[in-house]
């Protein structure tokens, strides 16, 4: 009886072993779900990898990589650590209420921090030069990332990264006032309202809708205080907000996806009165639409569903000539605010310059000549002078 | 390639099994050629650029082998061999310490760019101990190359131990007996030692890379020393696990290298524990063939001194492992001259914690990065870092939990305990089974989700 036992647990490894290797070699893809990165690919043999050994570390690399069934005992890995109260789980930071980046324990002196400040507040005095050539207003717009509005979430004992984020704000904001560079802090404005949960999403590391919502208020004030006539706002009331029913599987920056339990969903905004309008992305003809909606209750959303994602380019017209044209550029968060920006100007332009590649900033300026300039950066970005949007010229 | 790798786990080892096991037992040699050709395949995976010289190493050692048997000098062709295997460890291991500490002092001699081929401290002493063996006519010399061959560089206990001895499985690679009950036994060996790898030393690795980076708090600095003895057991005891494992399944019998070393109840007792191949190696063919503790006080202090400074060495051409070797001789020779009957008087407790405490710090020297290094950890365990304690602590006490609450049971003989008291039933096979199955799923588990890490014992 023993015999039979050992007999069987025998043939169960070696079947595990054995079709866990055949599987994998028959399994093919591309990006790994829960690591949000590609697969590594075949490596291909030469003399000067067989030499060193770097074949067969890079040969199994791939072959983890597609190993069978990843996905799934990753997942069951994750929901264990979840299980066992482990505060970073998949290297996630589970806070109060939110998951955010865990940032580890390395700090260092910010002090050459405000040369950068210095350095990104003159490419964008440059802007504002520019602008105020033909009659143009550039206006500048923080916002918080979410690991930065809801850093009280964090666990006490851990790193909310407040000590770098909050002097770059202040570096910044000194030196953009120096130049007389109109900047919208939108940190300010969510303490000023209380610093509501609402406005950031508890997985993604965006806003809300409705903190971009607050955000295109922000920017309309700060637009009709210089403007002559002032231009039209979309209120509260005149949008339907509605909460997509389909799982909100959060930030591929948090690699959490459906893991970790939530019951956030995604919520849009629709006009009550429509505004008739076209959309061109990357010069070619779209459907006007906002957003990219799922096809049915079940399929997962994320944060793309705003204007259907990061574009290059993205041209809204509204058929309105009297009102002014609007181009604004930053990183994703400027995606859920051109779901409303677009409906106080004749037309509005974005550009993100992480896909653009046709024109610089300034060439772009000089050809379209917009009436008011926006640029919109989250502030773990202020101070990148290297990032896409950062490094203008 | 690693035993906690998919490439070993998922293909080599079930093409391995397969190969193998479709061979009637009765062609033995057929067996063995598979078991060696897959080794040498094994070994060259760390890069083929290695390959010549464990081939070159296992000729030298037939040809020498051969030799003494037959020679009228076989001193001059023991003393041949050893220097020609100490040469080429010198040359690989020693050579750039050597030149640029020799360089520290202005001769600027030009510094080779020599890598480390993995596994040679290994192979190299089990083929100084094959040598010995023959010429003290412990064993005759392997008629076969290919049974030779397979000694040398049988792949489970290839790259990192244990320090196979020839008369311990000379039989074995001529005659051996696979069996079922065996290769049940050997599989579950192997997992015990995977889910050490994979759910422990990983998770204990990570708590100690956070103490030895940058300048830790008292508090950091002590948990990163507990964390780091816990990493080193379970990374290389794992291993030696898995080599006695996979040993079992084609039925070879290895000699236990760990004995339960932190239940040790002195420095003495946790070097008898201890990496018990390597001490045993030092012991029969440095350490009594200088003469032991026979010639008198002064001359056994420098035996030791010479014994444990290779031990040191052994571990790395650096001097942070020099001093871990010298610090236990210290502590050894204050067990042998000074304190053991002191010590024998203290309460089992308090010795265990003796014993603990020192071995804790000695990891300190063999884990920093320099000398200045180990220094400045020793000071912030004594509080003079300037911190008693930081928030990282807490992090890492409530990340690893789990970890940290299992690693001392893990280094004591529960699971013999759990087994004596279940008895050898079939339902007792049956939960050992099981078990077994599940830790190496969750190894798996874990394997896939944190990435590759190293065995420790590589770099040696």
């Amino acid at each position: 009886m023993k015999r039979t036992v050992n007999l069987i647990f025998l043939a169960a490894a070696a079947l595990a072993l054995a079709l866990g290797g055949v599987l994998t070699l028959r399994w093919d893809r591309a990006v790994l779900f829960y690591e949000n990165r590609m697969a590594a690919s075949a490596p291909a043999p030469s003399r000067e990898a067989l030499w060193s050994g770097a074949y067969f570390t890079d040969l199994d690399d791939f072959l983890s990589d597609r190993f069978a069934g990843r996905d799934a005992l990753i997942a069951l890995d994750t929901r264990l650590d979840l299980a066992l109260g482990r505060p970073v789980v998949h290297g996630v930071a589970l806070g109060r209420d939110a998951i955010f980046p865990f940032h580890g324990y390395t700090a260092w002196e910010t002090g050459y921090r405000a040369q950068y400040a210095q350095t990104m507040a003159d490419r964008l005095a440059q802007v504002r030069d520019q602008a105020a050539a033909y009659g143009g207003k550039f206006y500048y717009i923080g916002v918080p990332e979410q690991y930065s509005y809801f850093h009280d979430k964090y666990p006490s004992y851990m790193d909310d990264r407040q000590w770098l984020l909050s002097a770059d704000r202040a570096y910044l904001a000194a030196a953009l006032a120096e130049r007389d560079i109109p900047f919208v802090d939108m940190a300010q404005r969510f303490d000023a309202l209380g610093h509501p949960d609402a406005l950031y999403s508890a997985t993604d590391h965006h806003y809300t809708y409705l903190g971009a919502l607050e955000t295109y208020w922000a920017v309309m004030d700060a637009v009709n205080a210089d403007a002559e006539t002032p231009l039209p706002v979309t209120a509260r009331e005149d949008l339907t907000l509605t909460d997509l029913p389909n799982p909100f599987l959060g930030s591929h920056d948090r690699m959490l996806y459906g893991l970790w339990p939530t019951e956030e969903a995604l919520t849009i905004g629709t006009l009550n009165t429509p505004i008739p309008f076209t959309r061109r992305d990357n010069g070619a003809e779209t459907a006007p639409s906002l957003y990219a909606l799922p096809q049915d209750e079940e399929e997962t959303v994320s944060y793309a569903v705003y204007m259907g994602g990061d574009i290059g380019e993205t041209v809204i017209q509204t058929g309105r000539p009297d009102l002014p044209k609007c181009l604004i550029w930053g990183d994703s968060f400027t995606n859920a605010l051109e779901t409303v920006l677009w409906t106080s100007f004749d037309e509005t332009r974005s550009l993100d310059f992480r896909y653009y590649t046709g024109k610089t900033l300034s060439e772009y300026i000089a050809a379209y000549q917009p009436d008011v300039i926006l640029c919109l950066r989250d502030d773990t970005t202020y101070l990148d002078l290297s990032a896409p949007n950062g490094n203008i010229s | 390639m690693v035993f906690s790798s998919i490439l070993f786990l998922f293909f080599f080892l079930p093409c391995l099994a397969l190969c193998y096991f479709l061979l009637p037992a009765r062609l033995r040699r057929g067996r063995n050629l598979v078991l060696l050709g897959f080794s040498l395949f094994f070994y060259a995976c760390a890069g083929v650029r290695a390959l010549p010289l464990i081939l070159g190493s296992i000729l030298l050692d037939y040809v020498v082998g051969r030799a003494l048997e037959v020679s009228r000098r076989p001193r001059l062709w023991l003393g041949a061999g050893v220097a020609l295997h100490l040469g080429l460890l010198f040359w690989f291991k020693y050579a750039v310490f050597t030149l640029s500490n020799l360089n520290r002092l202005g001769l600027g001699l030009p510094v080779p760019a020599v890598v480390l081929p993995i596994g040679i401290s290994f192979f190299t002493f089990q083929g100084m101990s094959y040598l010995v063996d023959v010429y003290r006519h412990d064993v005759p010399a392997e008629r076969s190359l290919t049974g030779l061959a397979l000694y040398i560089a049988l792949f489970p206990q290839l790259i990192a131990g244990p320090i196979v001895r020839y008369k311990d499985v000379a039989a074995e690679i001529s005659g051996r007996h696979e069996s079922v009950e065996e290769a049940a036994q050997g599989l579950s060996r192997f997992f015990a030692g995977l889910g050490k790898k994979a759910l422990l030393s990983n998770a204990m690795a990570q708590i100690a890379d956070a103490a030895f980076t940058g300048a830790p708090s008292a508090a950091l600095a002590w948990l990163g020393a507990a964390a780091y003895a816990f990493h080193i057991y379970f990374d290389f005891s794992g291993y030696s696990d898995m080599a006695i494992g996979l040993g079992r399944i084609f039925g070879f019998h290895f000699l236990e290298n760990f004995n339960y070393p932190y239940l040790s109840t002195s420095i003495t007792q946790f070097w008898r524990r201890w990496h018990i191949s390597l001490s045993g190696w030092f012991r029969d063919y440095l350490y009594i063939p200088l003469g032991g503790s026979r010639r008198g006080t002064a001359r056994t202090v420098f035996n030791l001194f010479v014994v444990w400074a290779a031990t040191g060495l052994w571990h790395g051409a650096d001097w942070t492992f020099l001093v871990w070797g010298l610090y236990f001789l210290a502590l050894l020779l204050g067990e042998k001259y000074l304190w053991k009957s002191a010590l024998e008087k203290l309460p089992a407790p308090l010795r265990h914690l003796y014993a603990l405490l020192f071995i804790v710090l000695g990891w300190v020297w063999f884990r920093a990065d320099s000398l200045g290094h180990a220094l400045a950890y020793f000071q912030a365990m004594l509080g003079l870092g300037g911190r008693l304690m930081e928030p990282q602590v807490i992090y890492l006490l409530r990340q690893f939990w789990p970890e940290l609450l299992l690693a001392p049971f893990a280094c004591a003989p529960v699971l013999p305990a759990l087994k004596r008291r279940m008895g050898e039933g079939t339902a007792a096979t049956l939960v050992y089974r099981l078990a077994a199955l599940a830790v190496g799923g969750l190894s798996v588990c874990r394997l896939l989700s944190s990435g590759f890490d190293p065995f420790i014992y590589f770099r040696f």
